[in-house]
Order: C-alpha cells, then sequence, then structure tokens
C-alpha cells in the first residue's frame, strides 16, 4: 500500500500573507517502508501527516493512498482512516473512557464491527503493545503510568489494523526505558505484519537506529531525503538547519580527521564499536609484522 | 563523593566540597522529604525520604524514569508541594512558612516541560514584565530588569513580538527570562527541553550554562536526555522515590547496568566507551564527550 504525496501545498487559514507550511512537496513512500520524517519545529512536520490521513486536505496538488486519491471530495475518509492510523503528539491527551478496554475498543466499534471481532482486535492490539489486557483492560487509563498510557493510546490506533502506521513524536517525553519499549512494539509489528511506518521524531539516534529512509523538511519544503546514512552523511546542511547528527555519527568524522578510517556513515553505537575494533585488530596486526 | 550511593537508597547527598572552612548553608536543603499525592497511600509515597544538598552556584542534572518522584521533587523546591513528612529549606527558609513563600518562590523559578502552556502576555517584553510587576517592583526598575532578562537570554530583538510565533525553544528563552527579572538565585527545568527540536534543546541548554558559569544562577536540570545530564556538575539518580546514585556525570554514568536495571541507558558515547574498553582498547570507560574518544583512540 504505496503513498503518493504529489505538489502538495497547504497554508493554515488566518492572515493574510501567512507563509505556507508546506510549499510544494513531492513525496513517494513504498509499501513496507519505514521512513522517518525529521526537520526543525515548524518545519511542516506535522502538517504533512495529517494529510497522510485526510485531517488536512492540501490546497494544491494530490495525496494518494492505495490508489486513493484523498484530495477529492467524493473519496470515503473513513475507509482510509482505516488504512492509515494516525498517532499523535502526547497520545494519551486523548483517551477519556473509563476502562483501557473501552478506550482500545472506541475505533473498531465505530467502525460497526460486531461485539466478537472487537474485543478480540483489542485483545490483540494491547498484547501488541506488551500490555496483557486481562489484567489492565479494567483499569482505569488515568490511573496507569505515562509509559503505559502511552501505549494504550496506541493500542486504540492499532485495534483499527491499518496497513500505514503514522506516528507524530511517539516516544516524546518517555524515559529511556520507555522509549525503547514503544518503538520496539512499532519495529516489530512491522517485521511481523510488513506495514508500513511513517515516524516523525526529533530524535537523530532513534532514527539512525529504526528508519531505512530519511526525509527532512524544512520551511515546508522537502531539503534532503535518501537513505538513513546517505542523510547523516550531509551534516552540514542537518546542523545549519538546526537538526545536527548522532553524536556517533560526529565521533566517526573527527575519527577520520585523525586519520582512523572508521566509514562516514555510521550512525549506531554497535556499528561504530565494531567498525573501530575491526580497524584496531589489522592496525596492531600491522605493528606486529613491522616490528 | 561516592557515587555508588548506599544500597538502601537513602543516602545523604552532600553538596561538592568547599574550600572555606565554614560551613555554608546550602541554598537548597531537603531534610528527610517524604510526600504522598494520596494521604490515604502512605505506602506508596511520590518522595521516600529523601534528603539532598544543593550548593549555590551549582548545575544539578536530577534524571529518573517516568514515575521516579522527579518532578515532584522539583515543586518542592518552590514550594508549589509540600513535604508530607520532612523539611525543605531555601536560603534558610522553610519552605512550609506561609510568611516567606513568596520569597521562597522569588528565588527559586520554575520552567516546565511545555513552552506553550507558561507564556501569558500577548508581547514578549509584557510577559517577561509579569513577575517584577506581581511583586511590586516599581515601573522604572521593571523596564531595566525586563532588559536586563531578555538581553542575558539573548531575545533582546525580539522584545516586541508576539510569543506564539516564537519557536518553542525561544519561548521556553522568554520563561526563562521572565524568571531572571525575578532575580532569583536558582533556575529549576522540569523536563524543559523535553518537547524541543535538537537546536531548541541547544538554544535553551546554552543559555542555561551561560547564566550558571557567568551569573553564578544555580541550576536544577531535569531531563530524560543523559546527554544532557552529562554536562551537568553533578547528576542525581531517582527511582521509586528515592535518590539511588549521585556524583559528577562521569562516576554516574560509569554504572551503565544499574542505570539500564532502572530504566535509564548513558550517553551513546558512554555506550560505545564501555564497549571498546571491555575490548581491551586503550579508551576508559567513563567518557562523555565525542572529543575524549578521539583523544584516547588518536593521541596527537
Amino acid at each position: 500500500m504505496s503513498i503518493l504525496i504529489e505538489k502538495v501545498e497547504y497554508t493554515y487559514s488566518g492572515g493574510a500573507g501567512s507563509t505556507p507550511a508546506l510549499a510544494g512537496i513531492d513525496l513517494v513512500i513504498e509499501d513496507g517502508e519505514f521512513v522517518a520524517v525529521i526537520g526543525p519545529t515548524g518545519s511542516g512536520k506535522s502538517t504533512l501527516v495529517q494529510h497522510l490521513n485526510g485531517l488536512l486536505r492540501p490546497d494544491r496538488g494530490r495525496v494518494v493512498v492505495d490508489g486513493v486519491d484523498l484530495a477529492d471530495r467524493h473519496t470515503n475518509l473513513k475507509a482510509v482512516r482505516q488504512k492509515v492510523g494516525l498517532v499523535f503528539q502526547y497520545p494519551e491527551h486523548q483517551l477519556f473512557e473509563e476502562t483501557v478496554l473501552e478506550d482500545v475498543a472506541f475505533g473498531p466499534r465505530n467502525l460497526g464491527m460486531p461485539p466478537d471481532v472487537v474485543s478480540e482486535r483489542v485483545a490483540r492490539a494491547l498484547l501488541t503493545v506488551g500490555l496483557d489486557p486481562a489484567e489492565i483492560g479494567p483499569r482505569s487509563p488515568f490511573a496507569l503510568s505515562g509509559g503505559q498510557m502511552r501505549r494504550v493510546a496506541l493500542a486504540g490506533v492499532l485495534a483499527m489494523e491499518p496497513r500505514i502506521l503514522v506516528l507524530d513524536e511517539p516516544a516524546a517525553g518517555l524515559d529511556p526505558r520507555g522509549r525503547r519499549d514503544i518503538l520496539g512494539h512499532i519495529q516489530r509489528l512491522r517485521a511481523e505484519r510488513g506495514i508500513t511506518v511513517i515516524l516523525v521524531s526529533h530524535n537523530m539516534e532513534e532514527v539512525a537506529r529504526l528508519a531505512s529512509r530519511l526525509v527532512v523538511l524544512n520551511a515546508g519544503r522537502v531539503v534532503l531525503e535518501g537513505p538513513t546514512r546517505e542523510v547523516f552523511g550531509q551534516s552540514d546542511l542537518l546542523c545549519r538547519i538546526g537538526l545536527g547528527v548522532p553524536s556517533i555519527t560526529r565521533l566517526a568524522a573527527e575519527l577520520r580527521r585523525r586519520n582512523l578510517n572508521v566509514p562516514a556513515d555510521v550512525v549506531t553505537v554497535e556499528e561504530a564499536a565494531s567498525e573501530i575494533l575491526k580497524l584496531w585488530s589489522s592496525r596492531s596486526g600491522q605493528a606486529r609484522a613491522h616490528a | 563523593m561516592d557515587a555508588s550511593g548506599s544500597p538502601s537508597g537513602g543516602g545523604r547527598v552532600p553538596p561538592p566540597e568547599r574550600p572555606s572552612e565554614v560551613r555554608v548553608e546550602p541554598l537548597i536543603c531537603l531534610e528527610q522529604v517524604t510526600h504522598c499525592y494520596d494521604a490515604d497511600r502512605r505506602d506508596q509515597p511520590a518522595l521516600d525520604a529523601v534528603d539532598l544538598e544543593v550548593a549555590d552556584g551549582e548545575f544539578v542534572a536530577i534524571v529518573g524514569a517516568n514515575g521516579s518522584g522527579k518532578s515532584t521533587l522539583a515543586k518542592h523546591l518552590n514550594a508549589l508541594l509540600l513535604p508530607t513528612e520532612g523539611e525543605v529549606r531555601v536560603a534558610g527558609l522553610d519552605t512550609r512558612d506561609p510568611a516567606t513563600v513568596w520569597e521562597v518562590r522569588r528565588m527559586v523559578g520554575m520552567v516546565f516541560q511545555n513552552p506553550d502552556n507558561q507564556i501569558v502576555a500577548t508581547v514578549v517584553e509584557e510577559d517577561v514584565a509579569f513577575g517584577p510587576e506581581n511583586l511590586g517592583v516599581e515601573s522604572a526598575a521593571i523596564r531595566t530588569r525586563v532588559k536586563e532578562a531578555l538581553a542575558m537570554v539573548g531575545m533582546t530583538e525580539f522584545h516586541s513580538r508576539a510569543p506564539h510565533l516564537l519557536s518553542g525553544g525561544q519561548k521556553q528563552r522568554v520563561a526563562i527570562a521572565g524568571i531572571l527579572a525575578m532575580r532569583p538565585r536558582c533556575l529549576v527545568l522540569d523536563e524543559a527541553t523535553s518537547m524541543l527540536d535538537p537546536s531548541g534543546r541547544d538554544e535553551v541548554l546554552n543559555t542555561v550554562r551561560r547564566l550558571n558559569r557567568d551569573e553564578g544562577l544555580t541550576v536544577v536540570h531535569i531531563t530524560h536526555f543523559m546527554e544532557e545530564a552529562a554536562t551537568a556538575d553533578r547528576v542525581v539518580v531517582m527511582d521509586r522515590g528515592r535518590i539511588i546514585a549521585h556524583g559528577t556525570p562521569r562516576t554516574v554514568f560509569a554504572q551503565a547496568r544499574r542505570l539500564e536495571r532502572i530504566g535509564l541507558d548513558v550517553p551513546p558515547i558512554t555506550a560505545l566507551a564501555g564497549i571498546l574498553a571491555a575490548a581491551g582498547l586503550p579508551v576508559r570507560p567513563d567518557l562523555l564527550a565525542v572529543e575524549e574518544v578521539v583523544d584516547a583512540l588518536c593521541p596527537s
């Protein structure tokens, strides 16, 4: 289920001469991809992802999801929202039911699914995010920890069983374990069900670890796009627009300047460790040969 | 300083050694502070007999998992919360004393997570003036204070802007200026960088570091970003309402396993240094900065 974004422009109404939030975006996202969208605050990330399930309609251009044009006024957005699940920033602020089970059931019930299907989906969604339906289900969502509330909110979207999952800063404000947990669930979900994931994040280390492709937005435009490693190779541009690169990538660049030839495109701790160890053992091998 | 903390977690946390023989009362002093949000649940306190001292001019980072009591602790520093048991003193004033509570709040200013919830006025300089106006400062002096405060956070050129048009980092700097205009002694950042993009985080942290260094402002910075905590004078680690470790960033982050057990991690550079050190490379496992790893691997 691919997404095609073509020459999309969007300006929030209010105030003549206001600058466009999206100023001509072209983007294709293939079925099963894990794409991260990065960019400074106000670059248009959240505006862009709200176009992916028709919450916003472009002023100009097209957004085509699985062959359906969302800009078309006749498009049934309910069907689209079943395919594209959108998890907002701080989604736990939208929890409202008295129990976790009720909250997660809200979406599928709204689609008019029979009760047995609904409860099956609710249980599956809660298990997917590592929550035990029997234990957590009857509790009030407001009595849970921040990390658990976030996972319940994610389960609410997963219960719709979307083929495309769009997440706007899903780990913001969580502690390191909470971040690892929630992102681990998303990663596993993608591996097991082959869904497409589009992640908006400010966290460069996280994006480096998870996404295979990066889309960099600035001032409503795509300024850089490509495989994660290649994008992080452009550290000057990323720094100029206020993003920077993972500290590991910065380390690799510094080591190269001192003639330790770690590849410029390492992005994670594990990669850097294995590259440095490899160089080190070959270097000490040479030292022995010279001796 | 004992970085391992005491196994029971109730160990006293002294400020750094001072050269003078005379014992100076620390700016902030928590003694056996326990806080229960729910009086019926005394068995589950949000803070559990916490002892902590923050010295004048110190930069302290507080880290801990969600629900470990960080924010509860922060709110005790300026009497937004009062201890259920124990005592909090700010410059010698007991925060429970209603006669001096406003003096405590003037001395200890708080910046919260969401930049959009802290701005009250429609123009930047009016927002910064709000605090001193409330203190009854006369208007000529307010103007001077607002000017100084905006200059200190590097926002002078934005003085007549509408706050809602600023970036997240700029809004947080305005919030900090509003506190500076009250001439505080301590700034408490309660996850004030968590909603910002990388450049916004840098903006706010660089501002705060400069205020700490140049103006001697005491800073308590609560954060989930370990690389931010790595630049503090001292890191305090909380778990389930207790302080379980404290010390220099180097000594605290050398305990990677222990931190992982309580839901935290170490900065990526420290994680890498740990792996390289374990493999026998000439790298200390407690390095914190890119430059330190570069110097260890490629001595010049």
